[in-house]
């Protein structure tokens, strides 16, 4: 908390100080660029953070511009109804994003090109608007005749107004950082699929960042209107929208401070050495190329590694865990029913009419051929696939058109064939997010304390001396070995305390001993939650201690359900498998 | 051909996995690793295939020292590896993953006819396929083309008993054939069923070594528990 306090009153004290320094025409030219700069952060923001590359946020700054100069034109100087309606603009241009991305975003994994090239076209057809329509914008002459906010001289009181702007929004981006909005945003970069198990919509996560970036940058504009007394196209162009790309990236997309320090550093450079240097835009270009290159953290990238170096970085203390409120996934009720449920994907038939009734509590290990279905089995439960035929319930409740992030409230968690985990987050980051799942609500997003939140089986398999998660909590996730892997799976899995836990080959890449825990640790929490279970596996040694009951899938469909001897003896079954051990 | 690591180093940049680690994969013999999660065995397949660099030590094949060559050129030369996660190509259909291995069409038939969910599911697209047939597929790429050197790291995980038989006939064929290969394994069947020398890999290296004869359940188990 202390080096937050530091960085900002140093940022605030030193761009006060331009104008004493420089003189009122620098702190003028640096305002330009400063308010820039803040586009620019909230380029790095969704970028950076959202791990979504927006190419079109001059389409923010530009609303803001011209919303902030008709307001003022409009209202001729009254200060709050001013302030009110720029933050009013800021609001609805933010509203304008968050919808964007929900379309965007919805029902598709990933932040690919398709974004980034639908940002670009927006801004580009805003920019054909500018210039078209002159009785709304003045056309290509640009929008101008509007008193300053406030009356205040853009080279002079303005500029204290941007740095509060800028110091404001820095200040607002390094906290989120360490707020467990932050982390859910690291998460969604991390491993998308893990987040949307652990009951997070990854495109509404997305649509709140995107909704961030939007609204810094129409707070930038509605500043620039003032500090211009003019407002262009260009303020709403494609050009500024490459440029705030490029001081993001240069500055350093990962630091709320780094496309600050890219606008003012380039942008102001630019308008000193364009004239003076031959060839200055290459240069640019050429920086620009080099740090997406080379040096992909930019600038700040340099300067954290240069502070980690001289070793002024304070260790975080750990602050003591909280008691984690109830979870929501503990409160459903009501067994799985599969009837009839038919799945093609690639025009290959896989579940055909599969009917499985789970029980309420206890453990259902699922075995059968590969290629049976009982992956894609899950995959039905957990929407990860869309159903064709069929039904599937939990309880009274059908979960036909629900999405895979809305399965933790139905207290449904799934465990990967594939153990995901978040690689690029410490082993602690890992579970504090499986903390959050089925327990946050709205605002404690953007409250420290659920950071600290610890869950009661998280708790357990902490203090249990055989599982080999608590000595390495420091340790990135993605280091961790593929056996190790599954156990920081099972704990975030296991940690919204969920009512029916789908575990696919739990004990894959596992030694003998090891996978003699999972066992233990899945029967413990039966027994303690009174659960239900599903376990696919294929080692019988696995099947025969944990399984209550075994069902076999054979061509998408249940060929037998029993006691592990029963399905044994049954010659269908013994006719397409027959079972091993490792 | 033999392959040889000699005194070899390496790990994930700062993060040293392996120091100074020998070993020697003869011709004609399945060589098991087995050792506790985290000791390294994924690494060790990793530096061997050229995905990770050598930060110290020589990998020689047949005396020649290839520890300097990229991934690719160590493949051209021989050395096949089937990784634990990622085995096939996800967006390419079965057909195009085993014709992608060099492999011939009479070989191609053969191994389809091995795994006849592979022969019955050549037009399918590879990443549409359960996690045990991509397995199975992977396992397909390995066998087919020309290895010299096979490192398998987790064949059998998530496969069914049946395929796992078949798998263990691929590879004592392919060891009869005069190819070194290098087993990664959790399951002690398998390594007891086929292996001819078994190493116990802790975090610090090798701790001791089993002959074909010694080869047993309870001596595996015990490796493992190290």
């Amino acid at each position: 908390m202390g080096s937050i306090v530091t960085v900002n009153l140093a940022l605030a004290a030193g761009l006060l100080l331009v104008p004493w320094l420089g003189g009122d025409f620098l702190a003028w030219q640096i305002g330009l660029f400063l308010l820039y700069g803040v586009a620019a952060q909230g380029v790095g923001f969704a970028w950076g953070r959202g791990g979504f590359l927006p190419l079109g946020n001059a389409l923010f700054f530009g609303l803001g511009a011209y919303g902030a100069a008709a307001v003022l034109k409009a209202t001729e100087g009254a200060l709050w109804v001013n302030l009110a309606a720029m933050a009013l603009i800021a609001l609805l241009c933010a509203a304008l994003a968050f919808g964007i991305a929900l379309l965007l975003f919805r029902g598709r994994m990933g932040s690919g090109p398709g974004f980034s090239l639908v940002t670009l076209a927006l801004v580009l057809i805003a920019a054909q608007i500018a210039e078209t329509t002159p009785a709304l914008t003045g056309g290509f002459n640009g929008f101008s005749g509007y008193p300053p906010l406030a009356g205040l001289d853009p080279f002079g009181g303005l500029y204290p107004v941007i740095v509060a702007l800028v110091v404001a929004v820095t200040l607002s981006l390094t906290l989120i950082e360490r707020l467990p909005a932050g982390l859910i945003l690291r998460g969604l970069v991390a491993q998308e699929e893990r987040l949307e198990l652990l009951g997070f919509a990854p495109h509404r996560v997305k649509a709140w960042a995107f909704a961030g970036s939007a609204g810094i940058g129409a707070l930038a504009g509605s500043l620039y209107a003032s500090h211009q007394g003019i407002v262009t196209p260009q303020a709403i162009g494609f050009m500024l929208s490459a440029e705030l790309v490029i001081w993001a990236a240069v500055g350093g997309r990962f630091s709320p401070l780094g496309p600050l320090l890219g606008a003012v550093a380039i942008g102001w450079a630019s308008s000193a050495l364009r004239d003076t240097v031959a060839w200055w835009e290459v240069g640019v270009a050429a920086v620009f190329l080099l740090v997406v290159l080379l040096q992909p953290g930019g600038a700040m990238d340099l300067i954290h590694r240069g502070i980690a170096r001289l070793g002024l970085t304070r260790r975080r203390r750990d602050a003591p865990p909280l008691p984690a409120p109830p979870s929501r996934a503990a409160a459903a009720r009501g067994p799985l029913r599969l009837c009839d449920v038919g799945l093609s994907a690639g025009g290959i038939r896989i579940l055909d009419r599969l009917s499985l009734a789970l029980p309420e509590a206890g453990i259902l290990c699922v075995i059968g051929p590969n290629g049976a279905g009982k992956t894609t089995m899950l995959n039905a439960v957990t929407a990860r696939l869309p159903v064709q035929s069929g039904q599937i319930t939990l309880g009274a409740v059908s979960l036909g058109g629900k999405a895979t992030w809305q399965m933790l409230d139905h207290g449904i968690a799934r465990k990967m064939q594939i153990p995901t985990v978040f690689g690029a987050l410490t082993l602690r980051e890992n579970l504090q997010l499986a903390a959050l799942a089925g327990r946050m609500r709205g605002l404690d997003a953007l409250r420290p304390s659920p950071l600290r939140w610890q869950t009661p089986p998280v708790a357990r398999l902490l203090a249990d001396p055989e599982v080999p998660l608590a000595a390495g909590l420091d340790k990135d996730a993605g280091h961790l070995p593929q056996g190790h892997r599954q156990f920081l799976e099972l704990a975030m899995t296991l940690s919204p305390e969920p009512r029916l836990v789908m575990l696919d080959e739990p004990a894959a890449g596992m030694s003998p001993a090891e996978t003699q825990l999972m066992v233990r640790l899945a029967r413990d929490y039966q027994q303690q939650t009174g659960a239900a279970i599903v376990v696919i596996e294929h080692d019988m040694h696995l099947v025969d201690a944990l399984a209550d009951e075994v069902a076999v899938l054979h061509q998408g469909r249940t060929l037998a359900t029993g006691s592990l001897a029963e399905v044994r003896r049954d010659p269908l079954v013994a006719a397409v498998y027959a079972g091993g051990h490792k | 051909m033999t392959l040889q690591l000699e005194a070899i180093t390496g790990g994930y940049g700062d993060t040293l996995v392996h120091r100074d680690l020998s070993l020697a994969l003869p011709a004609g013999q399945i060589t098991a690793i087995v050792g506790r999660n985290g000791t390294g065995k994924t690494t060790l397949a990793r530096l061997i295939a050229g995905e990770l660099p050598l930060q110290g030590g020589a990998i020689r094949l047949a005396g020649y020292e290839i520890g300097g060559l990229p991934a690719h050129a160590r493949a051209r030369r021989g050395i096949v590896t089937m990784p634990q996660t990622g085995m096939v190509f996800d967006t390419l259909s079965v057909r195009e993953n085993l014709h992608l291995t060099g492999g011939t069409p009479d070989q191609i038939a053969r191994i389809a006819q091995t795994f006849p969910r592979l022969g019955e599911r050549m037009a399918q697209r590879a990443g549409s396929m359960s996690g045990g047939e991509r397995k199975i597929l992977g396992f397909a790429r390995a066998m087919l083309g020309n290895g010299k050197v096979l490192v398998l790291d987790e064949p059998s995980e998530g496969v069914q008993p049946e395929n796992i038989q078949r798998m263990q006939a691929e590879i004592t064929a392919r060891k009869a054939a005069g190819a070194a290969i290098l087993l990664l394994e959790q399951n002690v069947s398998m390594i007891v069923s086929i292996a001819d020398r078994v190493h116990a890999l802790d975090t610090k290296g090798f701790t001791f070594t089993l002959e074909r004869a010694d080869i047993a359940r309870e001596a595996v188990l015990a490796a493992l528990e190290i």
